[in-house]
């Protein structure tokens, strides 16, 4: 390597050393004191999911701002939403970009040890959509010999189907093809394709596709347990989410929740506050 | 504000950031490959008199140039899939940056011909040598002065708009970076080092090409000793 | 016009503006660069060597999520917008300075000693006979790298700026309709670099002709 290109490697490393010299990191935890004081509440949301969150006309609506705001109201803070993709969403939050992910997460148990969740504000299932009118598929407990579509682990429907496959296999009756998906519209367009057979996916997204395109899709049915969507916080900002909680309970009682799941979802959902989190959560 | 570095997600990054590298230089190769293959034929047609063989070429590169390379990443691997053409995510990543490498590299190889004097096609066409010919063994050849440093420049922006493809989740280096950040949330460090890699890659392209560029004249050099005459067969007046 | 065409519309209108502030900043860092790279003392000089190889050798991709998770190490809170910009401005400033050098050796140096030769103070000399010149000459190649900024642009939907692609993203995220979609963004990108890298031939053509320098 010529003497210029050593020097220029060296220099490089140096910025290198200089940038990661200044990677900081802060001890205390954020609270609601803090937040009110600030009067903004700074949120991060992948607003490409509906009806959690998704954008129309510009602005990021869905079930999720509606509790947003909520928030907002009573804290007298305003919510400063910004919409990021996934990929580096949870890293912005340890990195201290915003304080909270309001995006659609399943409390599961790898998350719940890594950061703070939030208590549910939805309850929901896995559930699979094919193209109306299939005779292929039947029902979820036979994808035998089936293409199937699920979102790119780590997400909680792919790990359902995933067992699901490891019945069937176990049952001698052959596994089903798995495809990963990057996104919910991705999926969609294969099962319009052909391409796979069935999707599995939250139940929620999938009811507003049928909604949507009647007489392009139907929903075979639901399976496995219930399991819960929440937000999640920095580790250290426990205060924080209990807040939170506090404000997602409130609206909870009052039945304003049920209100906006009527509106965003077509039913009401039984919200528990307590026994969702698996053990060794923070 | 307490300051940290953590050498230890460096160590467990590295060698995926490695793997990520290698990935990273065969898709650039491809591309390269395919960009000055395809690049020709291109040029060509984009000189060519038959405004039939013209237009489309013009578009196309046009259209290539003036676009961002994210998008057309896009377009290729989601894009396609509603045509029911689904590619893996590789294929997807090899051919968007293939069709971008065409692209821009013909605007070089074109620019490279129009450089060779005319007199060269004038005297070559008198002496009924066929266009083919006349092409790959009269022309090219004496492009290669002005070819070589342009592509030395087409393939370093190559290795750059690769990084667009993490985003269409090819495996390549910032690819590779998003998952090691994923894992150790490190991110200044990790893009740090992922800059340097890039950064020394660019730099032995380069050194490497400029090496390239002296070769023909040591050939030619080689050839004068060995007593071979490189005067053309006619005498041409411009 | 459709909520969908408007919220394109609005995207390609954040991306102009991104990159034409881009643009104004990238001038200003171009210009210290370009000043530190005349300066009296060495480590100077290399530092902006260096910061332009460096930026020049690496993926803008790259350099985007640098800044955009650096800063806050340094103690600067910036938004995604404000973030990017920063990337998108060091990045054109690299590119700047090195058209500001070669407009400068473009410069006949006799101007120079001339205006030495009559006394005229160092001050004047830069900025009644060089800077004009300079900026005279750079205009073709600023309108090169508006272009560049208006494709680079599209990277900071990686970061979370809503301009034309991250639209783009949201709307097919409603509609799943990629393919359309895409194809309507392509053609405004297209559009807006087209029309510069006209204004670029006309540039060109201009100089030529002997209207300018």
């Amino acid at each position: 390597m010529g003497a210029w290109a050593k020097i220029r490697v060296q220099i490089a490393l140096g910025a290198g050393l200089v940038s990661m010299l200044m990677s900081a990191h802060a001890t205390a935890g954020v609270d609601v004191n803090q937040v009110k004081a600030k009067g903004k509440l700074a949120v991060a949301t992948e607003a490409l999911y509906e009806p959690f969150e998704f954008v129309k006309d510009g602005k990021i609506v869905g079930y999720g701002r509606d509790i947003l705001d909520e928030i907002g109201k009573d804290w007298n803070v305003k919510i400063e939403q910004a919409d990021l993709p996934f990929g580096g969403i949870l890293t912005g939050l340890l990195q201290k970009k915003y304080d909270l992910v309001a995006t659609t997460m399943i409390i599961n148990p790898e998350r719940v040890t890594k950061y703070a969740f939030t208590m549910p504000i939805a309850v929901t299932r896995v559930a699979a959509l094919k193209k109306k009118g299939d005779t292929k598929v039947k029902s979820l407990d036979d994808l035998t010999g089936l293409t199937v579509g699920a979102i790119v682990p780590p997400a909680g429907p792919t790990a359902v189907l995933e067992k699901l496959n490891a019945k069937l296999t176990e049952q001698g009756k052959g596994a089903a093809k798995i495809v990963h998906f990057q996104s919910d519209p991705d999926m969609v367009l294969a099962l319009a394709n052909g391409q796979i057979d069935v999707a599995i996916e939250n139940q929620l997204p999938l009811n507003t596709i049928v909604q949507k395109q009647p007489t392009k899709f139907e929903i075979v049915g639901t399976t496995g347990d219930p399991f819960f969507i929440g937000w999640a916080l920095r580790p250290d900002d426990t205060a924080l989410r209990d807040a939170i909680n506090a404000e997602i309970k409130r609206l909870r009682d009052s039945g304003l929740l049920a209100e906006f799941q009527k509106k965003w979802f077509g039913f009401t959902m039984t919200i528990p506050d307590s026994g969702y989190m698996p053990p060794g959560a923070i | 504000m307490r300051v940290s570095i953590d050498t230890d997600a460096l160590a467990f990054g590295f060698p995926i950031l490695l793997h990520g590298l290698v990935n990273t230089i065969l898709v650039c190769c491809a591309a390269t490959f395919i960009g000055f293959a395809a690049g020709i034929p291109v040029a060509l047609a984009r000189l060519s008199r038959w405004s039939m063989m013209r237009l489309p070429v013009v578009a196309f590169v046009e259209l290539m140039r003036d676009t961002p390379f994210l998008v057309q990443a896009f377009i290729i691997y989601f894009g396609l899939a509603e045509l029911g053409i689904r590619l893996d995510a590789t294929v997807a990543g090899v051919l968007a940056l293939s069709l971008y490498a065409t692209a821009n590299f013909s605007e070089s190889i074109r620019g490279a011909i129009l450089s060779v004097p005319k007199g060269q096609f004038e005297a070559a066409r008198a002496l009924g040598i066929r266009y083919f010919s006349l092409i790959g063994r009269i022309i090219l050849p004496q492009s290669l002065g002005y070819l070589v440093p342009a592509l030395t420049n087409q393939i370093i922006g190559i290795i750059k708009d690769s990084a667009a493809l993490s985003v269409i989740t090819t495996p390549e280096m910032s690819m590779a970076a998003q998952v090691v950040v994923g894992e150790s949330f490190r991110p200044v460090e990790t893009y740090a080092m992922v800059a340097v890699l890039y950064w020394a890659l660019t730099t032995t392209v380069v050194t490497l090409m400029r090496q390239v560029e002296r070769a023909p004249r040591r050939i030619w050099r080689s050839g004068e000793r060995a007593g071979v005459d490189h005067r053309l067969p006619i005498e041409v007046s411009e | 016009m459709s909520a969908e065409a408007q919220a394109l519309m609005h995207g390609a209108l954040f991306t102009l503006e991104a990159s034409v502030v881009g643009a104004v900043f990238g001038i200003m860092i171009a210009v210290m660069i370009a000043l530190l790279r005349q300066a009296a003392l060495a480590p100077a000089r290399w530092i902006a060597a260096a910061y332009v190889s460096f930026i020049r050798g690496t993926p803008l991709f790259v350099q985007i999520l640098v800044v955009y998770f650096l800063l806050p190490g340094v103690g600067l809170d910036l938004s995604p917008l404000q973030s990017g910009m920063v990337a998108l401005s060091l990045n054109s400033g690299a590119y700047i300075s090195e058209m500001i050098r070669g407009a400068l050796t473009a410069i006949p140096p006799g101007q120079v000693e001339a205006a030495q030769a009559l006394a005229i103070p160092r001050r004047w000399i830069w900025l009644r006979i060089i800077l004009p010149q300079v900026a005279v000459l750079i205009v073709p190649p600023l309108t090169v790298e508006l272009a560049a900024l208006i494709k680079g642009s599209a990277l900071l939907s990686v970061v979370g700026v809503v301009e034309l692609t991250r639209s783009a993203q949201q709307i097919i995220a409603v509609t799943f309709e990629p393919l359309g979609t895409w194809a309507k963004v392509a053609f405004l990108y297209f559009l807006m670099c087209f029309a510069l890298g006209q204004l670029t031939r006309q540039l060109q053509r201009l100089k030529t002709t002997g209207l300018a320098v």
